[in-house]
């Protein structure tokens, strides 16, 4: 022992250790640690020795040898914290009313922003559960035309089974989506049962379960799509289809289904149904070949020419590959495979799946339309607005009540608070209110997300327990409102003069540094509400435009029924068997209504335009098509039946890119349409009308009686007698004729102006959610307001009592107020209208055809914004004008 | 009685007498710990009484909860301490000894014959060797 040489301590663990020891205690301590440390470096040896001693070290870090930090303040710091949380509590009790106001106006923030979570969690969760997410790519096409380069994803079916061979190294795959067909079922009795499916009915390639993750829950992924004939359900239709539950979803495999009446596949696999989130809803997958039967188009799906946006590639390159190095690549399939006269347009581009459902070129997927980043960001702006217009609110209220709260500061200081305390005191009481808002708010939120659920018709789910995340956003919500709503009346309030405090004197010198502060809040806040007033007020705007906006057609009272089976002669009698009936008048075979989502769009070529790239949207049409849609004939004359077929009649807008300022010069002119042999000659022009949605411009429009893609008929009621008994007759008249032509077919039919109506839905959706959000707003600013009022009637109590015992009238009083609204208003109102002016202008441009933003939005906006102050404000100024004068001066 | 539940064993302890007005009864660590300053006499203080618990016991136990248990049963007057002893193996730093008070010798006495009264009243059981 005498021998021993000393260890120095380790140094780190000593040093923690003096840090926390009492020092009462440390000498033996220390001196019993360094001796088993001694100890122990003979036992273990030194290594291990200094881990004992780091880990008994942290071991004595205990209660009963901890010192006390700072003395006696320590002992009280939890005390003190209870009685912060006591007086909150009797605060809140105290104040009914203004506690009332300030939670409901944080509850309604935090309500709102917690909807506007949930959606952007929705929004920003698309496609996330693919495990190959990141390395899956889609090949769009890239093509140099007159108008500029142009982006789409249509591509020929060739493609994928092209890129396997030529690429071993990717994987790709083609995905065509039906996304409407009839599926039959047949009974154990030999009775079919059909389904018409307005979604989900898709043709993949087998490598498609190599590409996209789907969870089996029956049948085997490697041989599930191997072959034609085999097909793939969700769990959901099977239970449809076949009422099995969980337990026996394998007794589905083998079953058979029938599509569209023609081909029957064979159940291989039960799959789990798609997340809401993806924009692959698929629910019947059949194998790619089987397309077939419902898709005329597909010539054995060797064709290099036959495009169709719903038939779409997609690849998964290896990990760490660069994208840039396949898109490279590519370019020698372009030009090994494409038609020559593609191949000097044409590159192909990869999107990868992760910007699938934001992107602002491709607005389109399976699922619906995309929703860009800038779009969500939007929302994400309007959340936050109403966040902060929520704290502004309680800034403004809060340091309201400070005159009345300055006695319990003064007393509190006097008593040796320091100003720390009083800060930590009303962060408390911040916290409180915060908390119990978000309770509120919790609630609320449950509420309005169901609101918006219903508004999206359930294409969204937003169930606010799904997942944990959603506390961590509480969590963050409540600390970050606790500190931007409270830190500065906190300060305020901590701030204050005891001495003057005390004696009540807390007049305009000390107070109105904070009221300029109040009154740039209150600015920021109707800012705020103004540029929502005119988003709303123009939105709606542009939504009437959308319903009212002449379309160059008639769309009253027509109804449209799909046509399944294209024999003639059937055709005849329906339309006969349909006319027969009194309240139908006219009754139109076509492809497509006039303004309709289905094209078949073709370059067209004539003399007059060598070289330019015009695309022209082919319409079959009958004679009777211009008759019921009330189309206007500036020249020439409609075809007749017994015309040839090669008759076609345009509309104004390709007269005038062949040149023709006078409409009637283009009659007899012969153009060339497609690459194939068509060739049609003018014989009629009609006026413009819109054949696709408002967004879009003006399209050259050609409309022949050929013999193909006869899809829809369009059926015109006689609206003079338009009761809605005599409409229910006529529908049921349509119902019965239809399906006595078509026996084997489920009949469905919509109005036309309702299927216009469709194409806006989108933003009507987004109009009343949005709608929702500017309520909650003007609620919330109004609130503030009140709180700006109240703090100013507190403030000038005297001012008015001496002004009333001179003579004032309550009129002239009420104008102290509102003078000062005003003022705030038309500050706000320099703000917010250029603001929402550049917002909306850029909402706008996004239509082709679209409101002017003329100034009576922002007369609006304003005037609503004056109505919604004057009654907030109204109430306290008249009740503070009306206030007996002797009460307000005797306050001494 | 009262019935300890701060312990992972369920340990009965009797005593009658109330010290200081405070606490009167000992966990099981506690009681050890008081017995072993009562076994090392003049010689007991934190490492000490490590060590002998490992040499009776067989027990591994860290030197801060013997440090913590002895400044519990010194604030509930069972013991005592003093500083001194200072060696060259410490650091030069002096040793808190500590000493069994009167009121902790009477005190662990009483939980002896507590426990052996206790057992007086069970079944005379015979355990036969293995």
């Amino acid at each position: 022992m005498l021998t021993m040489t000393k260890h120095r301590l380790p140094y780190w663990p000593t040093r923690f250790f003096k840090w926390y020891c009492n020092p009462r205690l440390q000498e033996a301590i220390l001196g019993d640690l360094e001796e088993q440390f001694e100890e122990d470096i003979q036992v273990y040896g030194l290594k291990k020795a200094k881990r004992r001693f780091a880990w008994t070290v942290i071991r004595f870090f205990r209660k009963d040898i901890i010192k006390p930090t700072e003395g006696t303040q320590k002992l009280n710091y939890y005390g003190m914290l209870k009685n912060y949380f006591i007086t909150s509590i009797r605060f809140i009790k105290r104040e009914k009313v203004f506690a009332l106001m300030n939670i409901s106006g944080l509850a309604l923030g935090i309500a709102c922003a917690l909807v506007i979570y949930k959606i952007l969690d929705h929004e920003f969760s698309f496609d996330k559960h693919h495990e190959n997410y990141q390395q899956i790519y889609r090949i769009n096409n890239e093509d140099i035309t007159t108008d500029g380069t142009k982006l789409w994803r249509g591509q020929v079916h060739p493609l994928a089974s092209t890129l396997r061979s030529e690429f071993p190294e990717i994987n790709a795959s083609m995905i065509y989506y039906e996304k409407e067909a009839m599926i039959g079922i047949e009974a154990e009795n030999g009775n079919i049962q059909r389904y018409q499916e307005k979604q989900g009915i898709t043709f993949v390639e087998p490598e498609f379960l190599e590409l996209f993750t789907v969870n089996f829950l029956a049948g085997d992924h490697r041989t599930a799509l191997d072959q034609p004939n085999k097909v793939i359900l969700t769990a959901s239709k099977v239970r449809k289809y076949f009422g099995l539950t969980e337990d026996n979803f394998h007794n589905a495999i083998g079953r058979s289904i029938i599509l569209d009446n023609t081909r029957t596949s064979y159940v291989s696999a039960v799959i789990e149904d798609m997340p809401m989130s993806t924009d692959f809803p698929f629910d019947v997958l059949f194998n790619y070949q089987d397309q077939e039967a419902v898709n005329p188009w597909f010539y054995d799906g060797q064709s290099w020419g036959e495009y169709n946006s719903a038939t779409n590639c997609y690849v998964l390159l290896p990990e760490g590959s660069d994208p840039n190095v396949f898109e490279k690549k590519l370019e020698a399939i372009v030009a090994k495979y494409l038609p020559e006269h593609i191949i000097e347009k044409r590159t192909y581009r990869l999107q990868p799946l992760s910007d699938l459902h934001y992107s602002d070129q491709i607005r389109k997927t399976y699922a619906g339309i995309t929703a860009t980043k800038g779009e969500l960001i939007v929302l994400g702006l309007v959340g936050l607005f109403l966040i902060v217009t929520a704290c502004i609110n309680f800034v403004n209220l809060s340091t309201a009540q400070a005159v009345k709260r300055s006695k319990e500061v003064g007393v509190r200081k006097t008593m040796g608070s320091s100003k720390s305390q009083l800060v930590v005191q009303f962060l408390c009481e911040t916290f409180v209110v915060t908390l119990l808002a978000t309770g509120v708010g919790f609630l609320l939120a449950t509420v309005v997300a169901g609101e918006v659920e219903l508004i999206f018709n359930d294409q969204m789910t937003l169930d606010l327990f799904s997942d944990v995340s959603i506390v961590y956003f509480l969590i963050a919500l409540v600390i970050g409102v606790t500190l931007f709503a409270g830190l500065y009346p906190s300060f305020i309030l901590a701030g204050m003069n005891p001495i003057l405090a005390i004696k009540n004197n807390l007049n305009v010198k000390q107070t109105s540094g904070f009221l300029s502060f109040r009154r740039a809040l209150v600015i920021m806040q109707f800012a705020i509400s103004q540029i929502l007033i005119i988003g709303i007020f123009i939105l709606n705007a542009q939504m009437n435009y959308f319903q009212n906006k002449d379309l160059g057609f008639s769309k009253e009272s027509i109804v449209i029924v799909e046509l399944p089976e294209k024999d003639s002669t059937n055709l005849q009698v329906l339309k006969n068997e349909l006319v027969s009936h009194s309240s139908i008048n006219l009754v139109s075979f076509s492809s497509s209504s006039p303004m309709d989502t289905w094209r078949s769009s073709n370059p067209i070529f004539h003399p007059n335009i060598e070289g330019q790239d015009y695309m022209g949207n082919l319409k079959t049409v009958d004679p009777a098509y211009f008759d019921l849609y009330e189309m206007e004939m500036i020249a020439g004359e409609p075809f007749t039946q017994s015309d040839p077929r090669d008759h076609v009649v345009v509309n104004r807008k390709v007269a005038k890119i062949l040149g023709f300022a006078d409409p009637n010069d283009a009659l007899g002119e012969r153009i060339k349409y497609g690459r194939g042999r068509l060739e049609f000659t003018i014989v009629g022009v009609v006026e413009d009308f819109h054949a696709g949605s408002l967004h879009a411009d003006l399209e050259n429009v050609f409309m022949a009686n050929v013999p193909w893609n006869i899809f829809q008929a369009s059926i015109k009621l006689n609206s003079a007698d338009g009761s809605f008994a005599e409409m229910k007759k006529s529908i049921e008249h349509i119902e019965t004729s239809w399906e006595t032509s078509f026996p084997n077919h489920v009949f469905d039919f919509e109005f036309y102006d309702e299927a216009i109506a469709k194409m806006y839905a989108l933003e009507r959706s987004v109009s009343q959610v949005f709608r929702i959000f500017v309520i909650i707003a003007i609620i919330i600013g109004s609130l503030g307001l009140y709180g700006l009022v109240s703090f100013m009637a507190n403030q000038k109590t005297k001012e008015i009592g001496i002004r009333k015992v001179l003579g004032a009238s309550e009129i002239s009083i009420c104008n102290i107020f509102s003078k000062e609204l005003i003022t705030l208003l038309l500050v706000a109102f320099t703000i917010s209208a250029p603001i929402a002016y550049f917002l909306m202008r850029a909402f706008l441009d996004t239509y082709a055809y679209r409101v002017k933003l003329g100034p009576q939005f922002f007369i609006l906006a304003i005037l609503v914004s004056l109505v919604i102050a004057v009654l907030t404000v109204g109430h306290k100024s008249l009740k503070v004008a009306r206030a007996n004068p002797i009460d307000s001066l005797k306050d001494e | 009685m009262f019935y300890n539940l701060n312990r992972n064993l369920p340990y009965i302890c009797f005593t009658n007498s109330i010290i200081m007005g405070r606490t009167n009864f000992l966990g099981e660590f506690e009681e050890l710990i008081l017995t072993m300053v009562l076994i090392l006499e003049d010689e007991a203080y934190g490492n000490t009484v490590v060590k002998a618990i490992k040499e009776h016991q067989g027990r591994e136990v860290n030197l801060s909860s013997v440090h913590i248990t002895l400044y519990r049963l010194e604030e509930k007057g069972f013991l005592e301490s003093y500083m001194g002893g200072a060696t060259n193996v410490r650091g030069g730093r002096k040793k808190r000894y500590f000493k069994i008070t009167n009121a902790g010798k009477v005190l662990l006495q009483e939980m002896k014959d507590a426990r052996t009264n206790l057992w007086k009243l069970a079944p005379q059981l015979n355990f036969s060797k293995i």
